[in-house]
């Protein structure tokens, strides 16, 4: 099961090695494809997809950082669309 | 203590005879005294009574083989009983059923209309929506959506159905953003994000539509449209770039008919990762955020009603507005049909993040965009509330430095001008009531401002 990771940067939305290098990851630890993206950029905070052989990793990393109250792993929801049932 | 409702059927009695030949006179509180067999029975003195004819066999036979003989009711007094209405205590009831004069007594149920649920058939049309939103009036004060961009966070809007089916708003396809490449943004297969834009145009024919194409034809946990929240992170970061950019337009309205159904889809409450009570999860920061750039956000509130709740809600239809869709800045809405009845799947507050959701009702199930029998679901309100965002917006765009401007200021806008539905003023089914097209223009057309005299 994958998890986002909300982490505070504020010098602006960092490159997805150097958020590999903060949090100690590998690049199959994360979603490459989803990237970094900018969740409240005016408050410095950014989310990558970590993959579920990274998330100890990113668990122990974030322990190690300054608290922030943005910070941590959180959950990644299935959505669906509150619409008519089945087919157009 | 008098508590439960009761019809108490009595045998005939001349008192109760006289106020019965009429059908509205109600009974005078005198005349029940003497039927009072029972204290701490109060009886209803606006309930004139209602007299019951007997029923007897045709032709006064009798039955003698055992088979039943056809019966009719006797027009004569003799043999009648009257119903009356009152209140009484449990342990009155078998009290009064042993009176003499009591032939019976029954409860009294509540009963309520019919609730429409998402098999309902359609009730009305778009035009019949357009109507009560009133939007010919809209259009008269130029509150059309132009200049408005209106972003559909769905699953794909296919712009050439929309105007083959009358719908022909402008379309930015440079401002939109798919979740896969290749996917041509305004070409997608019709579907539901389809039904949504039509309905954004109900209100605002002339706004300019972006295709935020989230939902994949594939759910995660499912065989229909879905996706994992991180798609729709990606695309409120693709908004928010839109407003901080060059190439900002006047005004954003973000439509979402989409969310969970069922709390086993998140982390549970109190764990730091959840979505749903979590105001720090990165969706809800996303969200905050594109809201602090001025845009103007709705969601729906679900389709976890407990009348007639989604099968996905598996029976959960309280605490039902998860995460986002009860955001503080964002405007959450409920579902209504064109008579103003709730429709029972809406689901009904108080919202996981904000006690107060929803905020308004919107119209929905009514025959529109034909993609579906009905355009239905609190997917079909949100963005017909969406699309009457938009056309206020065409007269009051957003500025940065006019706070009358803010998403905040237009909420307060929407929920104040709403007309009030159900117990008066806020309630958690309705919100502060349905959108009031008519009471907008009022407020937002200078044109329609009385002239002060002699101006």
């Amino acid at each position: 099961v994958a998890a986002l990771l909300q982490f505070h940067h504020p010098g602006g939305a960092p490159q997805l090695r150097e958020v590999l290098a903060l949090f100690g990851l590998d690049p199959a630890d994360v979603d490459a494809e989803f990237g970094v993206v900018a969740t409240d950029p005016a408050a410095g905070l950014f989310v990558v997809r970590v993959e579920n052989r990274g998330l100890e990793e990113a668990r122990a990393a974030l322990a190690r950082r300054a608290p922030h109250p943005g910070e941590g792993l959180f959950s990644d929801p299935p959505v669906e669309p509150f619409g008519p049932a089945g087919d157009p | 203590m008098p508590a439960r409702r009761v019809i108490v059927e009595y045998r005939s009695d001349p008192e109760l005879a006289r106020p019965a030949s009429s059908s509205v006179k109600a009974l005078e509180a005198e005349p029940l005294e003497h039927l009072l067999p029972a204290e701490d029975v109060v009886f209803d003195p606006a309930f004139a009574p209602v007299r019951l004819p007997a029923i007897v066999t045709r032709g006064g036979r009798r039955e003698e083989d055992g088979a039943p003989l056809p019966t009719e009711a006797d027009p004569s007094a003799e043999g009648a009983t009257y119903l009356l209405r009152a209140e009484l205590g449990d342990a009155q009831i078998e009290a009064l059923r042993a009176h003499d004069a009591v032939a019976g007594v029954f409860s009294d149920p509540v009963v309520e209309p019919c609730l429409t649920c998402i098999d309902s058939p359609a009730l009305g049309d778009d035009a019949d929506v357009e109507e009560l939103l009133r939007v010919a009036d809209l259009r008269g004060c130029e509150m059309t959506g132009e200049g408005v961009m209106v972003a559909i966070v769905d699953g794909g809007v296919n712009v050439a159905y929309l105007a083959e089916h009358g719908k022909h708003p402008s379309f930015s396809a440079a401002a939109s953003w798919g979740f896969a490449i290749g996917v041509k943004p305004g070409s997608v297969a019709v579907g539901h994000g389809t039904m949504c834009a039509f309905d954004a145009c109900i209100a605002a024919p002339a706004c300019t539509l972006l295709d935020i194409a989230v939902l994949r034809p594939f759910s995660p946990i499912g065989t229909g449209l879905g996706a994992l929240l991180s798609d729709a992170v990606r695309a409120f970061s693709h908004l928010q770039g839109l407003l901080a950019g060059p190439d900002r337009p006047r005004a954003l309205v973000v439509s979402n008919s989409w969310g969970m159904f069922h709390p086993s889809w998140d982390l549970p409450p109190g764990d730091a990762g959840n979505f749903s009570d979590n105001p720090n999860h990165p969706f809800n920061r996303s969200v905050g955020a594109l809201a602090a750039l001025g845009a103007d956000i709705l969601f729906a509130a679900g389709n976890c009603g407990p009348q007639c709740p989604d099968s996905r809600c598996q029976g959960v239809s309280s605490n039902a507005i998860y995460g986002a869709n009860g955001h503080p800045q964002v405007l959450t809405v409920a579902g209504v049909d064109i008579a103003n009845e709730r429709v029972g799947y809406s689901s009904i507050g108080p919202g996981r993040l904000t006690d107060r959701k929803p905020d308004v009702s919107g119209y929905t199930h009514f025959k529109g965009s034909g993609v579906f029998p009905s355009d239905s679901g609190t997917s079909a309100a949100t963005p017909v509330v969406a699309g009457v965002i938009a056309a206020v917006r065409s007269k009051r765009a957003f500025d940065s430095a006019d706070p009358a401007t803010s998403p905040a200021a237009i909420r307060a806008l929407i929920t104040s001008t709403a007309h009030d539905l159900g117990t008066a003023g806020y309630d958690y089914e309705h919100g502060y009531g349905v959108v009031d097209g008519a009471r907008l223009r009022d407020e937002v057309c200078e044109e329609a401002r009385p002239q002060p005299a002699g101006g």
